[in-house]
This record gives structure tokens, C-alpha cells and sequence, in this order.
């Protein structure tokens, strides 16, 4: 059965993380040698650098997370009652997969752990990729570690979306996820600003000086919103 | 009349879907072994009450019971779903799946797969193993969601419109099919606006109307309840003679009446012969007409 679930995910999901992998890619490379052409190569440049890299990717990976996550994580009955009203719903075959002996919970599961692995390797290749190219740029490897906070930083986002897919439709989560995005970004700004004059605190909510923090606090929210999710899924009215 | 115990059975079954009330207090009882055709105009509420009774969607209020479990409780709704074949309204399946591909999919779910089952629906129903599940045909998608259902090996089968879109041959074998399975001793909940196809096979009927059951009964019972007399006058017919008789359709052409009715048959007859009628005629009803006089009754 589990292995059956893992092939169906597999074969529904490799088109589009192919489709993000390439454009996770694309635009990175085109954001790094932007970057590089028009920065210089002094210490604080690299810094420069760097965090705009960082909001770039950001910027980039979560205008094609929107599209991405609300697709991935559809057909698995976290919200059923927006098909019930309609012959076909978001997904047609949604109501096959609920008349299978699984639980709701156990279908989220098995779908989020596989879509949140296959996205993480995605971005893991596109970041490498892009971070190698900065370096060949002259940044140093060592100032390029805060890069790696985007690989746990993937996961409350997939799970929030999980959250929202359940109450919201896939419409509202793109503006409420574009929000959330865009409020980070700012705030990722003004630490920019900050870091030069209070190094420390900025060093520390980017994982420069305290990589781990920043993982722990992504690990933790991730559980939260995906217990969250299957905490509703179960008691839902559906 | 059935004796056996009930399958499925709901009290005063509930499910609001916004402003509507889709069920509103459904009662139902489908004994084991029985073939129960459950029937309603659009937007009774019959494709609500399934995704109910599949756990898909949870009732607002009342009770409602499979094998005994509660319908509600997500466990227990596993359970139910491990003994139950089931055709969806929407007859969709994973379009990048092969049918050979969905079927060992499905299969990997049911340890009580019956490969004579797929052998045999594949078989009469000619379905291409090779061709992806999002280029079936709609009758195709049909004839596949039946092999799925009916090779789960399941102790009850429920099915939402499963001849949507099937030739009058693969209607044919499905009726068959439906037969042999409760031959076996199998339970069957179909609901279909096709009602000859309902009268061929169904031993029991459920009608449903704005979220009620209106009748919920045995076949012949039904038919016996329900009866058709053409009675003919040697003057014109006296409409207002069978007020408060049961009569629920009648028909007046010249000085012929004919009247469907439902309960008492002979005082009707009765009181027609005591206002002079010379003939007195009775012949039995169709569940077409049946379903109209009790479904269709403000129209």
C-alpha cells in the first residue's frame, strides 16, 4: 500500500518539480550573475551581495513555491467540501482516492513528506548551483553558509500552505501567501540595514552566527503547522 | 419482505451545504444481501448521502451506520471503506495512471482482491490495459471505475449513477454483474436515474426527495401498494368522488377516469361502482410511475 502511494506521488509530481528545479535554476543563475556583474569584491560588498542574493532567491523561489505548493499538495482530501458543490471539484479524482481504506491524515502524510523531500532536493541542486557561481565570483565560501537557512526555511512554508489549503481556496492562498513573502522580505531589508549597526542580532536571524537556531526554529514551526493540519483534518467537518 | 439485519442504516441523517439543506432527516435501511436502488431528482440529495455514507463528508446531525460502525468517526470510516466498493458520480481516476497501473494501484489497497472479478469485467468490458486513465472515454472511465469496485472484494457496493455514460451493452453486462455479486451474497446501493435498468435488478427501492426519503420499501411491495385503475362512467366522471381515497394521479378523458393509486385499491374501486361505474379495471404500475407520483407529485 505505502509503496503504491510513493509511486502514485512520484508519478504525479516529477513534472512539476522538473518544471521548478529548471526554474529555480534559471533564475538564480540569472540572479547571481547579475549580482556579480555589478558588485565589487571587497568584504562588505560580499555581504551586499550576499544578502541580495538571499532576498533574490527568496523573492524568486516563493513566486514559484505559490504556484508550486497549493498543486502539490491538492488530492489529498484536505479540502473536500469546496468539490462537494461542483461535478468536479479541485481535483476529479479526489473522491476515488477517499473511498480507498486510508485515512485523511496518513494520505497528507505520505503526500507532504514526499512533495517537501523532492522540493527540498529541487532546491538544494538550484542553490548549489548558484552558490558555486558566486563563489567562482570571488565571494567567500564561509560568507555563502547563511544560503543553506533557505533549505530549512522551505518546510513552514509548505506546511502553512497545507494549514491554509484546508479552510482557503488555492486563489486566496496565493495573496496570502504573496503577503507572508513579501513581509519577509521586508523584514529580511531592514535586517540587512541593521546588520551593520547591530552585526550581532542580524548575524544570529541569519544563521551566520548561529546556523542551528535558525534550523530549530524551521523544524519547529514545520511540526507546529503540519500537527495543526492533521489535528483539523481529523475533527473537521467536512 | 427482507428480514436480515441492515448494512446501512441512518436515522434522521443531516448535511447543510451552505444555505441548502442537501439531507434533511434521512432515514434509511438497506438489509444485507439486497439490492437497493435509491432514487431522486437532481439535487435531491442521494450523491450526498453517499459521500456520507463513504466517510468523504460528515453529517451535521443524525446517525447513520455501515456494518454497524458509525459513518462519522474516521477510524471506524476506514474500516467501512475496507469492505466497500464504491463508484463516484465523477468517474475520474489519476490521469497519468495507466488502467493496468490503476488497477494494481487499487489492488495494493484490498488484500481480498478478486482477480476473477477483474479477469472477467476486463474481459466484457474491453478495457485497454495500456491506455492512460486521463484518455478514457467517459463510458470507458465508467466500465473502469465498475472493475475497480467490483474487485474489491467488497461485502457492500455503492455506487452513484454507475451506468453514467455506459452502450446498452455494457449496461447489460453491468446488470448482470449487480445480480451475480448479490447472488453472492453481496449488498448493493445503486442510485440511477435510469429506472428500468433499477427495476430490472432492484429487489428495494429508497426514494428520495429534498433530503427525505418519501419511499423506502421493498419492490413488490411497492408495486403492490401502488396500483393503476381505469374506471368508466356512464356520464361524466365525478372528480370530487375520490377526495380522500389515496388517489394520487388522476386522469380524466371523456367518461373514463384513470387513477393511481396508493393504499386501498378496492374502496376506491367501491365507491366507484356505488356512483355507477361501469367498469372497473386494475393493472399494475411501473416504478417510472411510481417514482412520479411520489417524487414528482408538485409537478
Amino acid at each position: 500500500m505505502i509503496a503504491a502511494i510513493w509511486r502514485k506521488h512520484w508519478m504525479e509530481l516529477w513534472k512539476r518539480l522538473v518544471f521548478f528545479t529548471a526554474a529555480e535554476l534559471l533564475a538564480g543563475i540569472a540572479s547571481s550573475v547579475e549580482l556579480t556583474a555589478f558588485h565589487g569584491h571587497g568584504p562588505r560588498q560580499a555581504h551586499a551581495l550576499l544578502l541580495a542574493f538571499l532576498l533574490g532567491f527568496l523573492a524568486m523561489f516563493s513566486a514559484i513555491a505559490i504556484v508550486v505548493f497549493p498543486g502539490q499538495l491538492g488530492g489529498t482530501g484536505l479540502n473536500t467540501t469546496r468539490g462537494l458543490h461542483t461535478q468536479t471539484g479541485p481535483d476529479p479524482s479526489l473522491l476515488f482516492t477517499l473511498s480507498l481504506p486510508i485515512r485523511r491524515r496518513v494520505l497528507f502524510l505520505y503526500r507532504s513528506a514526499f512533495g517537501l523531500l523532492a522540493i527540498e532536493a529541487a532546491v538544494a541542486v538550484a542553490l548549489g548551483i548558484d552558490c558555486l557561481l558566486l563563489a567562482h565570483s570571488g565571494v567567500p565560501w564561509h560568507m555563502l553558509v547563511p544560503a543553506l537557512w533557505v533549505l530549512p526555511a522551505l518546510a513552514p512554508f509548505y506546511f502553512l500552505d497545507s494549514f491554509l489549503l484546508m479552510w482557503f481556496s488555492e486563489g486566496t492562498i496565493v495573496v496570502i501567501q504573496a503577503l507572508v513573502v513579501a513581509l519577509l522580505i521586508v523584514a529580511l531589508a531592514l535586517l540587512y540595514r541593521v546588520y551593520f549597526h547591530a552585526g550581532k542580532m542580524a548575524g544570529i536571524a541569519l544563521g551566520h552566527f548561529a546556523p542551528l537556531l535558525g534550523v530549530l526554529a524551521a523544524c519547529l514551526l514545520s511540526t507546529a503547522f503540519a500537527a495543526t493540519t492533521v489535528w483539523c483534518l481529523d475533527r473537521r467537518n467536512y | 419482505m427482507h428480514s436480515e439485519p441492515a448494512v446501512i442504516s441512518a436515522e434522521g441523517l443531516r448535511k447543510r451545504l451552505g444555505s441548502i439543506d442537501a439531507v434533511a432527516g434521512l432515514d434509511l435501511a438497506v438489509p444485507q444481501g439486497s439490492i437497493c436502488g435509491f432514487l431522486g431528482r437532481n439535487g435531491a440529495g442521494k450523491t450526498t448521502t453517499i459521500k456520507m455514507l463513504m466517510g468523504m463528508t460528515r453529517p451535521d446531525g443524525g446517525e447513520g451506520r455501515i456494518f454497524g460502525e458509525p459513518i462519522d468517526h474516521e477510524v471506524a470510516s476506514v474500516r467501512i471503506r475496507q469492505k466497500t466498493g464504491f463508484v463516484a458520480e465523477v468517474k475520474e481516476f489519476y490521469p497519468f495512471f495507466t488502467v493496468q497501473q490503476m488497477i494494481d494501484f487499487t489492488r495494493a489497497f484490498y488484500p481480498q482482491w478478486r482477480n476473477d472479478w477483474e479477469r472477467r469485467c476486463l474481459r466484457e468490458y474491453e478495457l485497454p490495459l495500456e491506455r492512460k486513465a486521463g484518455k478514457l472515454s467517459k463510458g470507458m472511465g465508467s466500465k473502469l471505475a465498475l472493475l475497480l469496485a467490483f474487485s474489491r472484494g467488497a461485502e457492500l457496493l455503492i455506487l452513484d449513477e454507475p451506468t453514467d455514460g455506459l452502450d446498452p451493452i455494457a449496461i447489460e453486462a453491468f446488470l448482470q454483474h449487480v445480480v451475480a455479486l448479490a447472488g453472492e451474497g453481496q449488498t448493493i446501493f445503486f442510485s440511477s436515474h435510469q429506472l428500468q435498468e433499477v427495476e430490472q435488478v432492484c429487489d428495494r427501492v429508497c426514494l428520495i426527495d429534498r433530503g427525505k426519503a418519501v419511499l423506502e420499501t421493498d419492490l413488490d411491495e411497492a408495486k403492490t401498494r401502488f396500483r393503476k385503475v381505469s374506471i368508466t362512467f356512464p356520464d361524466a366522471v365525478p372528480e370530487r368522488l375520490f377526495e380522500g381515497t389515496g388517489v394520487g394521479r388522476l386522469k380524466v378523458r371523456g367518461r373514463s377516469a384513470s387513477l393511481l393509486v396508493n393504499g386501498d385499491v378496492e374502496a376506491v374501486a367501491a365507491r366507484a361502482r356505488q356512483a355507477g361505474a361501469t367498469e372497473v379495471d386494475f393493472a399494475p404500475v411501473s416504478l417510472k410511475e411510481i417514482f412520479l407520483e411520489t417524487v414528482g407529485g408538485e409537478q
